[in-house]
């Protein structure tokens, strides 16, 4: 359905009016409506373009300019749309894409500030972690050696732990 | 385009200030709502000695306030500067205040949380008031082992803070935003994007003077950093759409604004009797004229909108005054203030 005041664009807005009880409904499109009701929904301001230029202030010049060699999908064209072009973008635009998922989601786990008390035994922790992986590994690739090394950096870790307590 | 001096100016415009607070709580007490009358004066003391033992500065440039003694007025006054929230002095348990003497620095003691370390900067620079606010944490840090968790990161009172304890806020002056209407289609999108948006005294207040508070809403699994970048990018846009608006209102209708702005400044000026609601009014109205250039302030005395629109709150006036003054000594006072106080046009 076309807009009722200028019969060209889609109508996508529906104003709906009362006055001395009497409802007139109007169907028009966003510039329309920007111009008879003081309505600004053709604003600039819409949620893709702050989105869009959120993600400007965190790319780096090269990143705002990429352009994907196998469809063509520029950066900009992108920002506009939301939309991604081909398999390939995935990896052209990955920082647009952290960066927008980042935004969207959020976790709940803290990777902010840590008071320097704690630090020492978190690092510790994320190193144990880490290495048990790696032993687990180790174990099931049968390299006993590596294992046995690794199981001894762990003790080392755990034992320096307790001393600094 | 601008030069570099008269973009500085330029910032300083729509982002009136830059705040950063952050929550701590102390290991060895239970949180407030379990801490009691005994642990909460027992807390102070820890965390007053343990500030004021860390050097010969801090004994010279802080001060530790018991809000308890201050008087009703002097409360409000200090409430209306943001110097402390309102829940600070609404507390039954004991609460209290250390602050930096310009004010812009202050620990509240047994707020919602045991700390709420806060640092104010003008302008937009919040990395500054982060850095300070940093530094006041790292000094109590080594005395006082805080409720901190591998996972949680800062454990606070409410679970909506944990995770960093930052809330990074900015005052925005966007008259231009709010008179066309495009404020709310902002605000409604800004949520999405976990950024909130509140009056100028903070939850539930109404933005007087179209003065209004934007802060972020998450505090966990993001950086510091990457929080203050967030909202940065947020504020520098709205900060954008705000100026943009300004000149596409001023060149559609020139004489309409310079109305607004030389009638703002007539009233003002001319006023004997006037309330603190038309007054933050017609003061944004100056503030706009001014950074639009259409109202030139002689040399001699720089126009600092933002301190007239603290000064003339109820409590601060009274202060000022040195009396306890009815609504209408108030709007006398005030009327008086603002005549004293606006510098001359040219």
């Amino acid at each position: 359905m076309n807009c009722e005041r200028c019969n060209k664009r889609p109508a996508t807005i529906l104003v709906t009016k009362i006055s001395n009880g009497k409802k007139t409904e109007t169907r028009l499109c966003s510039q329309c409506a920007g111009e008879t009701e003081g309505l600004y929904f053709n604003t600039d301001m819409s949620i893709q373009n702050i989105l869009a230029g959120l993600l400007d202030t965190s790319l780096k010049e090269s990143q705002v300019q990429a352009t994907c060699k196998q469809c063509g999908l520029t950066y900009q064209e992108l920002k506009k749309t939301g939309k991604l072009g081909c398999e390939n973008c995935y990896k052209v635009f990955e920082p647009y894409l952290n960066a927008t998922l980042k935004q969207l989601n959020g976790a709940a786990i803290h990777i902010g500030k840590i008071p320097k008390i704690n630090k020492g035994k978190l690092i510790r922790q994320r190193r144990i972690d880490e290495l048990n992986l790696e032993l687990q590994k180790a174990i099931k690739n049968e390299e006993y050696e590596k294992a046995a090394t690794l199981r001894d950096e762990i003790r080392s870790i755990g034992k320096e732990g307790i001393e600094n307590e | 385009m601008n030069k570099w001096y008269e973009e500085v100016d330029n910032k300083k415009d729509v982002i009136i200030s830059s705040r950063v607070r952050l929550a701590r709580n102390i290991k060895k007490y239970p949180f407030a709502a379990k801490l009691g009358r005994e642990g909460a004066e027992q807390l102070i003391e820890n965390v007053k000695e343990v500030f004021f033992a860390q050097s010969e500065q801090a004994k010279k440039f802080y001060e530790y306030y018991d809000i308890g003694e201050l008087n009703s007025v002097e409360k409000m006054a200090m409430v209306e500067r943001h110097a402390i929230s309102p829940m600070l002095i609404n507390k039954t348990d004991k609460t209290g205040l250390i602050m930096s003497k310009d004010e812009t620095m202050s620990i509240m003691i047994n707020e919602e949380d045991h700390l709420r370390i806060q640092s104010i900067a003008s302008g937009m620079d919040i990395e500054k008031a982060l850095d300070y606010a940093n530094k006041i944490d790292d000094l109590l840090e080594e005395q006082l082992a805080y409720a901190f968790d591998d996972q949680f990161g800062y454990l606070t009172s409410c679970p909506t803070n944990v995770g960093t304890g930052l809330r990074a806020s900015y005052m925005l002056h966007t008259p231009a935003l709010e008179s066309t209407g495009k404020l709310q289609i902002i605000l409604e999108a800004m949520s999405k994007f976990g950024v909130s948006v509140r009056g100028i005294y903070g939850e539930g207040s109404q933005g007087e003077g179209s003065v209004f508070q934007v802060s972020n809403q998450k505090s966990i699994g993001q950086s510091e950093s990457d929080i203050i970048e967030n909202l940065n990018s947020i504020v520098k846009q709205i900060a954008d759409q705000e100026r943009k608006l300004r000149e596409k209102l001023f060149t559609e209708n020139r004489e309409k604004m310079e109305d607004t702005c030389f009638r703002a400044y007539g009233i003002l000026k001319y006023a004997r009797e006037i309330s603190s609601k038309e007054a933050v009014a017609l003061l944004s109205d100056l503030k706009l004229g001014a950074e639009m250039g259409i109202i030139k302030i002689k040399d001699e005395k720089p126009l600092n909108v933002y301190e007239l629109f603290l000064a003339i709150q109820p409590a601060n006036l009274q202060k000022m005054s040195g009396l306890s003054l009815s609504i209408e000594e108030r709007d006398i006072s005030r009327a008086n203030y603002i005549r004293k106080n606006l510098p001359k046009i040219v």
